[in-house]
């Protein structure tokens, strides 16, 4: 047995020396949702191929940006290519700065990939069909969206990025904020775990619930709020459900989300409920007591610590700081 | 034939009656038959389960009856006058010219109010259609079933592209016709529909009307003429039918392909060839039809809810793949 161990401790040793040395100097291994690749240990030209994923969060970290994918939705930024997300939060337009757009995040353009010179690519994990491709101009990281919670998701692209540090010290000082976040709950509500939240929308004819919307889900979860099992028990991260179990999402508030540019105001997301299920908002105790809450998609979905500081000073006005009928009345 | 005749219609009217029954009583939500009828009787606005039946199981189930019995009587009168097996708005591109027509109409002149929805759907439509028959018309050997197929593909694979561009310039418009575009009878809006209504009425009543002359063509066009049908004036007609039915279903619905053409093959194995039998028999199937796949739909990973256009295109697809093998 411990011959065994002996042999597997050497058979490991020698292993991660095998494959640290498949890695050129300057490079590191890096482990993502598609496998492991070599990447440069700083790299100095990030293209991003998801602006609120990946742009938004590199671009607040201070990485080596060099182009990102870019969506077009009507008059917003003058009906040009804008960086989802990172527009939203930061302003940040292709415009104003040194990114080259590379397509659309749908749709990305390989030549405009490969003219930017990139030495690191990052794509969402809907997109490993063209990783191959991608992999040809560049080393690729692939990014589980919907299966990697917030944090871990952000801890992966400030790796990748070459900001781990940075990503760290703004962690550090969201903490923080989420402890005095903790205490304002607990000085208002006592035992958080008693209110409940759902984020929740209907969209399209269809009832979609979120167990993880980005910032929202994060903010909700560590200030200790509870959501309905139903959306409490989903193995993905969203899931769209018949609008028959809509008693199941009942909740103390309820959170959807409205998107100006994808001309959904928030008079527009009311009329959806409305669509979807007449009467929704007396069947629904969040609504039927003025406690259903609408926030900008954008300024929250980004991966940032600017989402995720909005979202908390959000959270709390609204739902901690504030009288409220709790749905067991 | 003439037990067809007298048997029939009380099956096929029987079997859309328990397949209603059975749509508006089954869901996502268990609720008791009681509580259902009581739905009826005596509504409660205040009553969640007689909301989920009255205003989420009712209005499906009356948009998967008008566009089942539509699109199938579209199929039916196709593959009559084409004398094509394969004939269906789907497979000769009427499915996609409406819905590229309702995408450009609301992405680029805004046309969002439902009363434009199904004009714009029927001349998308008559768009699509004309654009199969000319490309077939065209190729050597002229506008035979495999021509017309092909073209068909070419010119929905077209429009489709079209409709991509189109997301990629303004991608809001899509986010919002994305559901809709898979071919949905969840979450349609019962004003689509009310407009709608006259359309599919008035496709429904001159299809039966002329399945008379359209059994005739089906046997030839000498027979036709030596029966003393006016061709060109049933083919005219015929394609309005076929364009105001698929326009009508296209604007509740979305695309909801296969319908068409597997429904009156259906129908002609029960009644044989005789359009007089097949158009309305289509109808009643096609209507069974739609409500068993939206049950299913609904039902199969519940509380979760499938596109009933995917459900159309996994049955469809294999009778369309033995379609041709066999009578091709």
């Amino acid at each position: 047995m411990k011959n065994a161990i002996v042999f597997a401790f050497f058979a490991a040793a020698m292993g991660s020396s095998a494959v640290a040395q498949d890695c050129a100097e300057g490079q590191r291994l890096f482990v993502h949702d598609h496998g492991q690749t070599c990447i440069p240990e700083t790299p100095e030209r990030i293209v991003s191929l998801r602006g609120e994923q990946f742009t938004a969060p590199l671009w607040e970290l201070g990485a080596n940006l060099v182009g990102s994918s870019g969506r077009v939705d009507g008059s917003k930024n003058d009906g040009l290519p804008y960086p989802r997300g990172a527009y939203d939060i930061f302003g940040l337009t292709f415009s104003d700065s040194d990114l080259t757009w590379v397509g659309d995040p749908n749709n990305p353009d390989l030549e405009a990939i490969a003219g930017a010179d990139p030495d690191l690519i990052l794509i969402p994990d809907w997109q490993t069909d063209i990783y191959d491709q991608l992999s040809i101009i560049a080393p690729t990281v692939v990014i589980g969206i919907w299966s990697n919670p917030l944090l871990q998701r952000f801890e992966k692209i400030a790796d990748a990025g070459g900001v781990l540090e940075e990503y760290e010290d703004r962690l550090s000082q969201f903490n923080t904020q989420l402890a005095d976040g903790r205490r304002v709950v607990e000085d208002m509500i006592g035992d958080s775990s008693e209110v409940s939240v759902a984020v929740a929308e209907a969209f399209d004819g269809k009832l979609w619930v979120y167990k993880d919307y980005a910032a929202l889900s994060h903010v909700i979860d560590e200030l200790g709020f509870v959501t309905p099992p139903v959306i409490a028990q989903l193995k993905d991260g969203n899931a769209e459900l018949s609008p028959e179990i809509l008693p199941q999402i009942d909740s103390d508030f309820m959170v959807g989300t409205y998107n100006i540019a994808f001309d959904q105001p928030p008079s527009t997301r009311l009329a959806e409920w409305d669509d979807l299920v007449p009467g929704w908002d007396e069947i629904l105790h969040a609504p039927r007591h003025n406690q259903h809450l609408l926030l900008d998609r954008e300024t929250m979905r980004g991966v940032s610590f600017r989402a995720l500081e909005n979202t908390l000073a959000i959270v709390l006005a609204n739902i901690a700081t504030r009288d409220f009928v709790p749905l067991n009345n | 034939m003439s037990r067809a005749l007298y048997l029939g219609p009380p099956v096929v009217i029987g079997g859309i009656l328990l397949l209603f029954l059975w749509h508006i009583a089954v869901g996502a939500k268990a609720i008791p038959l009681l509580t259902v009828a009581q739905s009826f009787w005596a509504f409660d606005q205040t009553e969640f389960d007689h909301v989920v039946i009255r205003n989420l199981r009712l209005p499906r189930a009356i948009f998967a009856i008008s566009v089942g019995a539509s699109l199938s009587v579209a199929g039916a009168l196709m593959q009559g006058v084409t004398r094509n097996p394969l004939a269906e708005p789907g497979l000769l591109g009427l499915l996609a010219g409406a819905s590229f027509a309702v995408v450009a109409a609301i992405g680029f002149f805004g046309l969002a109010a439902p009363g434009w929805i199904p004009a714009v759907a029927a001349l998308g439509a008559l768009g699509g259609a004309v654009m199969v028959w000319t490309i077939a018309a065209r190729v050597p050997g002229g506008a035979t079933p495999l021509s017309l197929i092909l073209s068909g593909a070419a010119v929905t694979a077209f429009l489709g592209a079209l409709i991509t561009l189109m997301q990629l310039m303004d991608e809001q418009t899509f986010e919002s016709l994305r559901v809709w575009l898979t071919g949905t009878l969840a979450g349609r809006q019962m004003d689509v529909f009310l407009w709608c209504l006259p359309w599919f009425a008035a496709g429904l009543l001159i299809s039966f009307a002329v399945a008379r002359q359209v059994t005739a063509l089906a046997m030839g066009e000498e027979t036709a003429i030596g029966l003393g049908v006016d061709i060109a004036r049933l083919k005219i007609i015929v394609l309005i039918c076929v364009v105001v039915l698929t326009a009508a279903s296209v604007a509740v619905a979305g695309p909801l392909g296969f319908v068409g053409l597997v429904i009156p093959h259906v129908a002609r194995l029960l009644v044989g060839s005789d359009y007089r039998l097949v158009v309305p028999y289509s109808a009643g199937i096609g209507a069974a039809y739609l409500l068993l796949v939206d049950i299913a739909a609904r039902l199969v990973l519940a509380p979760v809810e499938v596109s009933t256009g995917i459900v159309t295109a996994l049955l469809g697809a294999p009778f369309f793949i033995w379609l041709v093998r066999t009578r091709l």
